[in-house]
């Protein structure tokens, strides 16, 4: 819908206005600043996540479960939280190296998690084959295990660039434009629809061209485990003189991503409680803010288990179009997103302006996407075989649904229900659009206060956004988290 | 309970001129309560007569029944897996991945059965059926081992009390001593319940050992079905004596009851005439190592197993023949033997057909 709101600007604006409205140099600028932000980002979270995906999961550093839990930490603190905790400690954080730093912080666990998912996966008996083929260790992970974290790192890298391409508040902060910052000012100054919807138009086809350089990045491969049994652990592979060093470089990523915000966090509340600390306003938006993000989660992932049904039972070209038509969703500001879904209202049911429905479903179009991959990812893992075997023992396809597939799904359907939860309870432009009047969150709380500079007030709500994003985290980290080493031995 | 009628089931798969027959006419019966393996290689359209029997696919012609009901053919609107009350046992077993061995056993009873103490009381008799201990009702799948997972599987199936009971390569995943013992005990299970029970498989001892009645299929259609013994001993054509098991072929020629060959004149199972393939297994050529009685030859190669070994002689018109023998006592390479052939002998014209 949101793309349809472009798509009928783009024909009632026309081609010739659209191009006036594009050829300025204030677009290429932009132009050029969201994409070498985005290119330098996804490389750095890809050599970031990868690298620490194999320190921590194939190497004998020191405490690797402890760093596990360190290192997926940052996932709970959102990016413009982070931002704020960069330019508040130090103003002269800012332009593209702030920007960069920031964000590479923020985003590199979308790729770190994946990688370390995929690693526990693979069956070692494969690097086992490599080794005994002569390949040196580090020439079997560049021509073994690399190609095979090729789905998992490419599905990261693409969400980081996603994410960029969305990302607001933070870079505001760190006053870096880019297109969504631009789009967001164009409406809050001039509300010049136009024109902030040819920005948008942008946005959408740089979205596009991500998912396409990923479909064709990723080809028709399979990276199935082929054979039978239990994959073993593998060995992890003894760093020798280099163990001390890399843990410095471990801890110093650690130090970046989590103790500058917590250290930046705990300052100001000291600060700012000394002048005043709400604690009525405080509450009234953590219940808001979890309210509206468990009715989204919810929302979402119930929308999600269709399109992943279609998806992975009736595989075809419209199934791949639906699917995919959810990511773009993902690329457009909250802000688009929320002001089609003003407009649509307004001109169609103006009974549901601004009211939690409306806000509702714009967290369905932002996070579908994120279920649809966490819901897929679980599906997949429940063959069609056991349907048929329920079928054969007199079960039918509702109850087949009911008694297997929804029991084997529900770990993945409560994993996405989480990160879905995660990014609304921190989703800022769609919520200041759309949230029905004197509903406050700790998003726009904290954002109103510290776009004010008012540091020390803005602190109290940072710290709840973050204690509300941990319970989500640790749920996504225990789904991951490095397998515990049992064994069991069949009687 | 009941017995199996299939009668000229075809099922394509594809469109147009690419279309494949997968299952061609064939045609099977598998009375009350015996067991019947359907033997072929990959690929042959087997896997697809088992899913067109449990109900996963739908014939485009012919007629499958159980006992007196046709549950799909000509006219009749075909019956859902659901309702067919056939047991399924997959290849891996494909135990319900969270639900422990009680729950997956009492998965296809009613739902008050399966919370009761009618569900723990038929948990424990399927248990005991298939030969587990009592205490294995609260392992979960993965703590079981492959041929453990395969008798849970069997149980499940059995626990509805199934009209028919289906089985997919069911031990190819198994190791070759578990696969003796678990496939020993579905066999003794099946029994004790007087299961009617279809099993199809590559594995030419595992069709053999376990059936009443073998049935060979070759590229979608059913070649032969008979007992074992006849299976192996009488095959209709060369190439399913040669998929059944090891045979030596040679070319001769027939005058009524008797044959020549390589091998020495041969007595034939049925009288022939003229030029004709003989089917000799290699347990029926024997090796005198003692005498100069029969035709003489030089040992290539010797296969020494244990209990018997494969010895192939080359004999002096330069004809390579494959002989079985015990183990006991047995020549090396460079040996000249003496080879004869004991018991009857399958004669086949050019065709294929005797």
């Amino acid at each position: 819908m949101p793309l349809a709101y472009v798509a009928f600007y783009v024909v009632v604006i026309g081609p010739v206005d659209l191009w006036h409205l594009l050829a300025r140099p204030r677009i290429a600028e932009l132009l050029r600043n969201t994409v070498t932000l985005a290119i330098a980002c996804m490389a750095a979270t890809a050599v970031l996540g990868v690298s620490l995906g194999v320190l921590v999961e194939r190497t004998d550093l020191p405490g690797r479960r402890l760093w596990h839990g360190l290192l997926v930490a940052p996932l709970a603190v959102p990016a413009f939280v982070n931002g704020y905790a960069w330019v508040s400690l130090d103003r002269s954080v800012h332009g593209f190296t702030g920007a960069f730093t920031v964000v590479t912080l923020s985003y590199y666990p979308l790729v770190y998690l994946p990688v370390v998912a995929m690693l526990r996966r693979l069956d070692p008996a494969l690097e086992e084959s490599a080794w005994s083929l002569g390949h040196s260790r580090a020439r079997t992970f560049r021509t073994v295990v690399l190609p095979q974290l090729r789905p998992a790192l490419l599905g990261g890298a693409l969400l980081v660039g996603l994410h960029l391409l969305a990302e607001f508040g933070a870079l505001s902060l760190l006053r870096f434009p880019t297109f969504t910052t631009a789009i967001y000012d164009q409406y809050g100054s001039t509300f010049n629809g136009a024109a902030a919807t040819a920005m948008a138009v942008v946005l959408v086809l740089l979205c596009l061209v991500l998912l396409l350089a990923e479909l064709r990045l990723r080809g028709n491969r399979r990276y199935a485990r082929l054979g039978r049994g239990a994959a073993r652990s593998a060995v992890p592979a003894a760093l020798g003189p280099w163990r001390w060093p890399l843990l410095g470089v471990v801890g110093a990523v650690v130090v970046l991503a989590l103790g500058v915000p917590a250290y930046s966090l705990v300052r100001w509340l000291v600060i700012g409680t000394s002048t005043e600390f709400p604690v009525a306003e405080l509450a009234e938006a953590l219940v808001a803010t979890i309210a509206l993000a468990l009715a989204g989660a919810v929302v979402t992932t119930l929308a999600a288990i269709p399109v992943v049904w279609l998806a992975v039972r009736h595989r075809g070209w419209a199934s791949t179009v639906i699917e995919r038509s959810t990511y773009i969703a993902n690329a457009l500001p909250g802000i688009v997103v929320g002001l089609a879904l003003v407009v649509a209202s307004l001109r169609l049911v103006p009974g549901i302006y601004q009211t939690a429905a409306l806000l509702v479903a714009a967290y369905v179009i932002l996070f579908l996407p994120r279920a649809v991959v966490t819901v897929r990812a679980g599906l997949e893992q429940a063959p069609t075989m056991l349907d048929d075997v329920a079928h054969s023992l007199g079960t039918g396809p509702l109850a087949t649904a009911r008694r297997v597939t929804l029991p084997l799904i529900a770990p993945s359907l409560g994993a996405g229900a989480a990160l879905v939860f995660l990014a609304i309870s921190t989703e800022l432009t769609a919520t200041l659009m759309l949230s029905p009047i004197g509903t406050h969150t700790l998003a726009t709380e904290f954002w109103s206060a510290s776009s004010e500079l008012r540091y020390g007030a803005a602190a109290p709500y940072a710290l709840l956004l973050v204690l509300v994003s941990i319970p989500a985290t640790v749920l996504l980290m225990r789904s991951d988290g490095p397998a515990t080493r049992t064994e069991r031995v069949p009687a | 309970m009941s017995s199996l009628t299939i009668t000229g089931v075809t099922k394509s798969f594809g469109a147009g001129a690419s279309a494949t027959r997968a299952v061609d006419d064939v045609t099977l019966h598998v009375p009350h309560g015996s067991f019947t393996t359907v033997l072929g290689p990959s690929g042959c359209g087997k896997t697809t007569l088992l899913r067109l029997i449990a109900g996963f696919l739908v014939p485009e012609s012919g007629n499958i029944a159980f006992g007196d009901t046709t549950v799909a053919g000509e006219g009749v609107r075909p019956v859902a897996p659901q309702a067919r009350r056939v047991g399924y046992v997959p290849q891996e077993g494909a135990l319900f991945p969270h639900l422990d061995v009680a729950a997956n056993i009492a998965f296809g009873l009613p739902r008050d059965a399966r919370g009761g103490q009618e569900g723990r009381d038929r948990v424990a008799q399927m248990l005991d059926l298939v030969e587990l201990p009592a205490d294995f009702h609260d392992r979960r799948p993965d703590e079981l081992s492959g041929g453990q997972q395969q008798r849970v599987a069997l149980a499940r199936s059995l626990a509805p009390q199934p009209a028919v009971v289906l089985l997919d390569e069911p031990f190819s995943s198994l190791d070759a001593s578990l696969r003796g013992t678990t496939s020993r005990a579905v066999r003794r299970a099946l029994e004790a319940t007087n299961t009617t029970a279809l099993l199809v498989t590559h594995d030419q001892n595992e069709a053999l050992s376990l059936a009443d009645q073998v049935a060979v299929m070759r590229a979608g259609r059913l070649v032969q079905s008979a007992t074992p013994s006849e299976v192996y001993l009488s095959p209709t054509d060369p190439q399913v004596a040669e998929f059944v098991g090891r045979a030596v072929v040679l070319p001769g020629t027939a005058t009524d009851a008797r044959a020549t060959c390589s091998l020495g004149e041969v007595v034939l199972i049925e009288p022939a005439t003229g030029p004709v393939a003989l089917m000799i297994r290699p347990e029926q050529v024997f090796v005198d190592l003692a005498h100069d009685e029969g035709v003489r030859g030089t040992v290539e190669e010797v296969s020494y197993y244990g209990h018997d070994c494969a010895v192939q002689v080359r004999l002096d018109d330069g004809t390579s023949v494959l002989a079985r023998m015990a183990g006991v006592r047995h020549p090396v390479p460079g040996d000249t033997v003496h080879l004869r052939v004991t018991g009857l002998v399958r004669a086949y014209h050019p065709t294929g057909t005797p």
